[in-house]
């Protein structure tokens, strides 16, 4: 989600962003010498390397696309999404983003000491920045390309479990992983919000847990209900990788956005007839 | 196995002829108790896994290390048209026409300026030379987080700051490409050592008679000495620096690596490969691309040694 520190957007006389161009003037309207407007990571939130690319899906998300299609076809070359993209590129050329901190994006680091005004970041954060900086924070979601396109989003972040289809125990293995995620409340809301703030995958104690009743915390349970995009499976690491290289090259290098995505089409294309035929 | 054999020179009252086959065998045993482990581990943890690449490489291994699934040269045909592949070897040239010029001239001129101390001499060259004892990727580390990061307090930002410019995020800016900067330096603090001690060796062979004979044909200023009697001396020296820059260069990886990740826009051929290899899970093509760059340094190595005659008898 996004973070902003509520006295310093205050004080310059600007919303919470609710529009890609909003984000973008808000930017540069907090941009100081020494306090950057946004922070996305250093990889402007598009290089999937160290836990980079913090990006890669709201840009599709924000115009109302995702990686593939329902019908699973590459979704990232629609019109919108290069606009999306066009954004991007203007928001990276604004320099008002911060680029080179000695933390990246996960870390809020840069956020409570004031080398940016905004930060987009993880609610496990939370607890960090409260303890930094109390209440002067807020949260928003990524926000919608604009009021009539597309609408706010943010990552599905979360755990998963499979069991071995060939393993000689699966139903002692679908035993324990019931009472490890389902049964076993107790430890699954001292696990999620005892050490950085986490969201309970059991929705039912989610919306008991304390923490996540008021301020921030409880707007982050509500961003998250509302705007969260889960992971496709069939979205693949290689997939991934051909779609960021386009993306690293559009938004980092000024490259050209029709050919970069259409580069990037031809590798996942090639990759979901491997899937699916 | 062998204990027996190795004592069996020692029977006093064995023929002659027995006495040297065994020592013959005895000697083969002892070969082999020595040089067998190493062989061993040399074959299965350097020859198969090259053996096994090339396999591989005409195989379509996605997810999997089993050849078989054979395409022929498919992942070859894939890499050497237009793509990330060749633009990596791009990347790899950008990079070894900066660092190879740099690092020769500057390590030559150090050397030349060290042979020519006459005191201290031990102290300067160890201060020279410990940058090579440090880790690719801890350099890479203090360049990324305490030099060149992007904030205020950088050190190359603060000595900025102290001539009134604006804050330069030296590895994300990509027009002008700051992040040759900081690749190029930290590789040239790392290896500048090395290659100077190379050439203080090499200078150290060259017959002081022939500064003498130089002086008495009236060369007069160090200019002349250098270019007619020092540098051409040097040769030997030179080419094998050259040699060795340039297959560095080609292996570059963890400065790469460890400043830049995986952006697009500044990937050498190993950085490439390893994404690749490790994160697309994608074998075929990561071997075909692994032996396509063996083969290029092989090339290279052969014709340098063509024109400059490195390892030729003097």
């Amino acid at each position: 989600m996004l973070y902003y520190r509520r006295s310093i957007l205050e004080k310059a006389g600007v919303q919470p962003p609710t529009t890609i161009d909003e984000l973008i003037s808000a930017s540069k309207a907090l941009n100081t010498k020494d306090q950057k407007g946004l922070f996305i990571g250093n990889d402007a939130g598009v290089t999937p390397s160290f836990g980079g690319g913090a990006l890669l899906g709201q840009i599709l998300w924000t115009v109302g696309s995702d990686y593939l299609t329902a019908d699973n076809k590459p979704g990232f070359t629609t019109p919108e999404v290069k606009q999306s993209f066009a954004k991007m590129r203007e928001l990276f050329l604004s320099k008002s983003i911060l680029l080179g901190a000695p933390t990246d994006w996960w870390d809020p680091s840069s956020f409570t000491q004031g080398l940016a005004a905004m930060q987009w970041c993880g609610l496990w954060a939370m607890p960090g920045i409260q303890k930094a900086i109390g209440d002067d924070f807020g949260v928003v979601a990524w926000p919608a390309f604009s009021t009539s396109v597309g609408k706010p989003s943010t990552f599905l972040g979360g755990w998963g479990a499979m069991v071995s289809a060939k393993s000689a125990n699966v139903d002692a293995a679908k035993a324990y992983i019931k009472w490890l995620w389902i049964d076993n409340t107790k430890d699954q809301e001292d696990f999620n919000l005892s050490y950085g703030f986490h969201i309970p995958p059991r929705k039912s104690l989610a919306a008991q847990a304390s923490k996540l009743q008021s301020g921030p915390a409880a707007d982050a349970l509500k961003i998250f209900n509302d705007y969260a995009v889960a992971n496709n499976p069939a979205w693949t690491p290689k997939m991934n990788n051909a779609y960021a290289d386009a993306a690293t090259a559009i938004v980092r290098k000024g490259g050209d956005i029709d050919a970069s995505l259409a580069t990037a089409e031809k590798a996942v294309n090639a990759e979901l007839n491997r899937l699916f035929g | 196995m062998s204990v027996p054999t190795l004592m069996a020179p020692a029977a006093d009252t064995a023929p002659p002829t027995r006495q040297a086959r065994g020592r013959i065998s005895g000697v083969t045993g002892a070969f082999w108790l020595f040089v067998g482990p190493f062989v061993v581990g040399l074959v299965m943890f350097v020859y198969l896994p090259i053996v096994w690449s090339v396999v591989l490489s005409f195989s379509r291994a996605q997810n999997t290390v089993t050849p078989g699934d054979w395409v022929g040269l498919q992942n070859y045909i894939d890499l050497l048209r237009p793509g990330p592949f060749l633009d990596s070897l791009i990347t790899f040239t950008i990079f070894a026409a900066l660092i190879v010029p740099l690092t020769f001239v500057l390590s030559l001129g150090l050397a030349l300026l060290l042979n020519g101390v006459r005191v201290m001499r031990a102290f300067f060259r160890s201060v020279y030379f410990l940058p090579t004892a440090c880790s690719y990727v801890v350099a890479s580390l203090i360049w990324k987080l305490s030099i060149f990061n992007g904030v205020r307090f950088g050190l190359a930002n603060t000595v900025l700051s102290w001539f009134g410019a604006e804050n330069i995020a030296w590895l994300a800016t990509t027009t002008p490409p700051w992040y040759w900067l900081v690749i190029v330096t930290v590789r040239l603090w790392l290896q500048i050592g090395f290659y100077m001690i190379l050439f203080l060796a090499g200078l150290q062979r060259i017959s002081p008679e022939l500064y003498e004979a130089a002086a008495v044909d009236g060369a007069r200023n160090a200019w002349q000495t250098f270019r007619y009697i020092t540098f051409p001396q040097l040769r030997a020296t030179s080419v094998a620096v050259l040699l060795l820059l340039l297959i560095n260069a080609y292996q570059a990886f963890d400065e790469f690596f460890n400043l830049l990740g995986n952006s697009s826009f500044a990937r050498p051929p190993l950085v490439y490969l390893y994404y690749t290899a490790q994160f697309n899970q994608d074998f075929g093509h990561g071997t075909a691309g692994a032996v396509i760059l063996a083969l290029l340094i092989m090339i290279v190595t052969l014709a340098q040694g063509r024109i400059f005659g490195f390892g030729r008898a003097e």
